[in-house]
């Protein structure tokens, strides 16, 4: 394909927002106050802030969304290709702009994947030679040439989201934005999804917009970085220059491990910046070493002010979890859907009471339909499933549901009442429990998850992050025994992912069985649960994190990847057990510095 | 209810009959329609079940023609019991009634299940169907089986909160609906709006006259089969004047 650039040299900016203000019709509030910003051709830019910050506010506003789709107060002026959005119609700004969406499902609307590449071509009148060439080159390109005449259902969620890409490429756009086009899933495919989009980028030399939470992958390429928060631009810059500005976590910015790592050891690069690989990282590493060393002989890389935080990890005594009593156990379990396609195969599992569990793998490896058996939703096709006791077979879902709580994916698929109250109380009836402890109960869940003052409020009305917490409050508050998270960090942003850590940490002390199904390394690896790890229907990996997370011919054979931690931690000759999390890395380097077993060059 | 989802989601078959012009198996749906309608005979019904059957087999969709024709049989069945026992008729008239309604459901369902969405698509696009008319419909039936699979999902969440969809008497059975048909409807809603979305940003609307990648040509065998069903409808007509009762 030609390359797709109409301009030459990098001084001509592509983007240029002059005092952007945007309120959408009706809210109370700007979405987006006083943005300026300029782009130049062939950038790379990560958008980062919580949500609702005004990001995909801003990149409505790049393709013409804001304002001929969403109404609103538009102030300043928007220029994309040096056209005013104003003045453009949006069809003609579809052609300039191409814009990929969060939910791979709701962007495809053809019944066959090369069908749905053409649609916009289709819509702007291309002769059927012309849509003919130009679908099969995209294809080529990205790789999904095989695909051609699948239907929507017959591909993954990262297929689709390829599909995607491609049906936007097709128009050959100068400018791609990508709102959280990975947020839906698994980090596996969206490793590879990324990898794609960068490659296309060296390829085609489009300008790239992404907001996007991992940034490990994209920084060491991103040209820039932008963090928003409430409509704003807060920071606005090169990555390695914004990475080493402190508290970028308040404002939801997951930074790579090897930033936190760096900023823990207060490591710069001479020039002043974060390192952002590992062998500049080991490089300051070293000389921070030798400096310190020739000063006094302090520890290096251990924070004055903090006391040595690093205990041996504990690894589970067999025979201490022999003493407990099974929570769930699976006897040989197969289960296939009405169709026959298997979706267990000879699952066979012992779960303790009190254990934490994480069942982790690929998305459609599984793992939802393994968790519900527990409370009977699913019964077995061959094999038996015991629920504290009892064989599912034998009891109703209501009455499993009473010690086993689900906490589902999506909260917008279960809230339903008119206010959080009665959301709480819901399930409360449902299993009769007596209405002086029903108040009771209801006030102790908005409480400890401070929904206290939405009380009254509509669930709707709640954010992404009030709703999961809502949903969560609403499982506990009828005090089953065992609680099931399924892909509890979904959609949610780092503040929330911390407060579920915190969460699973109370549930884990108050010796409730807790089973977590996520394909969320990162957030799973520090808590060191027992990983069961699934791949197509099986069960193949099980114990505890440290072997299973460090295993990575496992690992890629269930397309999972490996925590950051643990690839730092290799890459950098530390030894087992693996740190936990960043605290604990850089007392283990300091020591493995002492011990002069650091290795100083990557292999 | 699953089956229900699967029930949508269109395999791609390669049988003879698929590879027709999808107007050309329109056609051949209609005129056994057609025919199943207005022939009075019992033979000539049976000759058309049996240039249906013939159909079915030949596509290779007897196995889901047969699962979707039982809902058929029943309904035949129904008919010939209600006709013959509660309202009398002579049996041969109850018969051909019963038959009658068989072969008129099997005759459309000889299209719908050769025939997938994008064709469907291109059919009403040639029938000059207005382009957003179209788009909804094609949205509609793109989007059928996700949302059974989203009322799934809703039903299993709702059900681990304790709701027993089945229990109580009618009213509290339609009042146990509401948790599903809430969250259903703002899922719905969500998607809907993230798809006009999508849309829009594919340049929907450009012009009143869009084109398509796919383009349906008729080839020698379509014409030839074509001409084949004229005569098999001439035929038809001919001999249905001799037979009026067997
Ligand atoms: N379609 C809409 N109608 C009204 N308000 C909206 C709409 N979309 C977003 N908002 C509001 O605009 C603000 C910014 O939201 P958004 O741009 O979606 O943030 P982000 O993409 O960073 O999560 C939020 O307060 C949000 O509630
Ligand atoms: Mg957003």
């Amino acid at each position: 394909m030609a390359c797709i650039s109409l301009y030459s040299g990098n001084s001509r900016n592509i983007i240029e927002i002059r005092g952007l203000s945007f309120r959408y019709h009706g809210a109370d509030r700007d979405s987006l106050e006083n943005v300026n910003l300029e782009i130049g051709e062939r950038e790379i830019v990560v958008i980062a802030g919580h949500s609702g910050s005004g990001k995909s506010t801003l990149l409505r506003c790049l393709n013409g969304l804001i304002p001929f789709q969403h109404s609103g107060t538009y102030v300043g002026e928007v220029l994309v290709a040096g056209r005013k959005v104003t003045e453009s119609r949006m069809s003609e700004l579809a052609k300039s702009v191409g814009f990929v969406f969060q939910n791979p499902e709701n962007q495809i609307f053809m019944f066959s994947v090369e069908r749905d590449i053409a649609f916009g071509l289709e819509n702007l009148g291309f002769p059927r030679e012309e849509i003919r060439r130009r679908v099969d080159e995209i294809m080529d390109l990205l790789g999904i040439k095989g695909l051609a005449l699948r239907a929507p259902h017959e591909l993954s969620d990262g297929q689709k989201q390829r599909v995607a890409i491609a049906g936007v490429m097709v128009m050959r756009p100068e400018i791609i934005v990508l709102d959280e086009p990975t947020s839906l899933l698994d980090p596996f495919a969206a490793r590879e999804l990324l990898q794609l989009i960068l490659r296309l980028r060296n390829e085609l030399g489009m300008t790239i917009l992404i907001v996007e939470h991992r940034l490990d992958l994209l920084t060491r390429l991103a040209t820039r970085l932008i963090v928003m928060d409430r409509g704003r631009i807060m920071f606005n810059g090169q990555p390695e220059v914004i990475l080493s500005e402190e508290g970028l976590s308040n404002y939801g910015v997951l930074e790579p491990t090897i930033v936190r790592l760096a900023k823990q050891g207060r490591l710069r690069r001479p020039d002043g910046k974060i390192p952002l690989n590992v062998e500049d990282f080991l490089e300051v590493s070293k000389a921070d070493l030798l400096r310190k060393n020739a000063s006094k002989p302090i520890i290096p890389f251990l924070d004055q002010h903090s006391k040595n935080p690093y205990e041996p990890l504990q690894e589970i005594a067999e025979e201490s979890l022999g003493r407990h009593e099974a929570a769930v156990s699976f006897e040989g379990v197969d289960y296939s859907h009405d169709n026959g396609v298997a979706a267990l195969i000879g699952i066979s599992l012992d779960i303790r009471k009190g254990e934490t569990v994480a069942i982790m793998g690929a998305n459609g490896a599984g793992k939802s339909t393994l968790i519900r058996h527990i409370n009977g939703l699913l019964k077995p096709t061959h094999g038996k499933v015991t629920t504290l006791g009892v064989e599912t077979r034998m009891a109703s879902v209501a009455s499993l549901s009473r010690k086993v709580g689900i906490v589902f994916q999506n909260p917008n698929s279960q809230l339903f009442a008119q206010t959080v109250e009665s959301e709480i109380e819901f399930a409360l009836k449902n299993f009769g429990f007596p209405p002086q402890a029903i108040k009771e109960r209801v006030e102790w869940a908005l409480d400890s998850f401070d929904l206290s003052r939405y009380s009254d409020s509509s669930p709707m009305e709640l954010s992404g992050g009030e709703r999961k917490r809502l949903c969560i409050a609403l499982v506990l508050a009828w005090e089953p025994e065992i609680i099931i998270l399924d892909e509890p960090t979904v959609g949610q942003d780092s503040n929330q992912k911390e407060k579920l850590v915190e969460i699973i940490k109370m549930l884990g002390s108050q010796n409730k069985t807790v089973i977590i199904v996520s394909h969320d390394v990162e957030f799973i690896w520090p808590l060191q649960p027992r990983i069961v790890l699934m791949s197509h229907g099986r069960i193949v990996g099980d114990g505890p994190a440290q072997t299973v997370l460090s295993d990575e011919d496992l690992l890629n054979r269930a397309r999972v990847v490996t925590p950051q931690l643990v690839e730092l931690s290799k890459a950098i000759g530390l030894s087992r057990p693996f740190p936990r999390d960043v605290k604990e890395a850089s007392v283990k380097m300091a020591e493995t510095f002492e011990k002069g077993t650091m290795r100083t060059r990557t292999p | 209810m699953k089956w229900a989802a699967t029930g949508f989601l269109f395999v791609r078959g390669q049988s003879v009959i698929h590879q027709l012009d999808p107007r050309v198996r329109l056609l051949l749906s209609v005129s056994l329609f057609l025919m199943s309608l207005v022939v009075r005979s019992i033979f000539m019904l049976s000759a058309t079940l049996f240039v249906i059957i013939a159909t079915t087999l030949l596509a290779r969709t007897a196995k889901r023609f047969f699962k979707s024709m039982s809902f058929a049989a029943v309904l035949s069945a129904i008919a010939f019991v209600f006709n013959f026992f509660l309202y009398p008729e002579p049996f041969h008239s109850a018969v051909i009634l019963a038959v009658r309604l068989f072969a008129i459901i099997g005759s459309t369902s000889i299209f719908f299940l050769t025939t997938t969405p994008d064709e469907l698509e291109l059919v009403m696009r040639w029938f000059r169907f207005p382009s957003d008319f179209v788009m909804v419909f094609v949205i509609a039936v793109r989007f059928v089986p996700i949302l059974i699979l989203d009322a799934l999902q809703i039903m299993d969440a709702q059900r681990s909160r304790g709701l027993e969809l089945e229990k109580g008497n009618f009213v509290k059975r339609l009042r146990n609906t509401t948790p599903v048909i809430v969250p259903l409807l703002a899922t719905a809603v969500s998607r809907s709006l993230d798809l006009a979305e999508a849309m829009d940003s594919r340049a929907y609307g450009a012009t009143t006259r869009p084109t398509s990648l796919h383009k349906m040509t008729m080839k020698r065998s379509d014409w030839l089969t074509t001409a084949l069903i004229v005569v098999g409808i001439l035929i038809g007509f001919y001999f249905n004047s001799f037979f009026t009762i067997f």
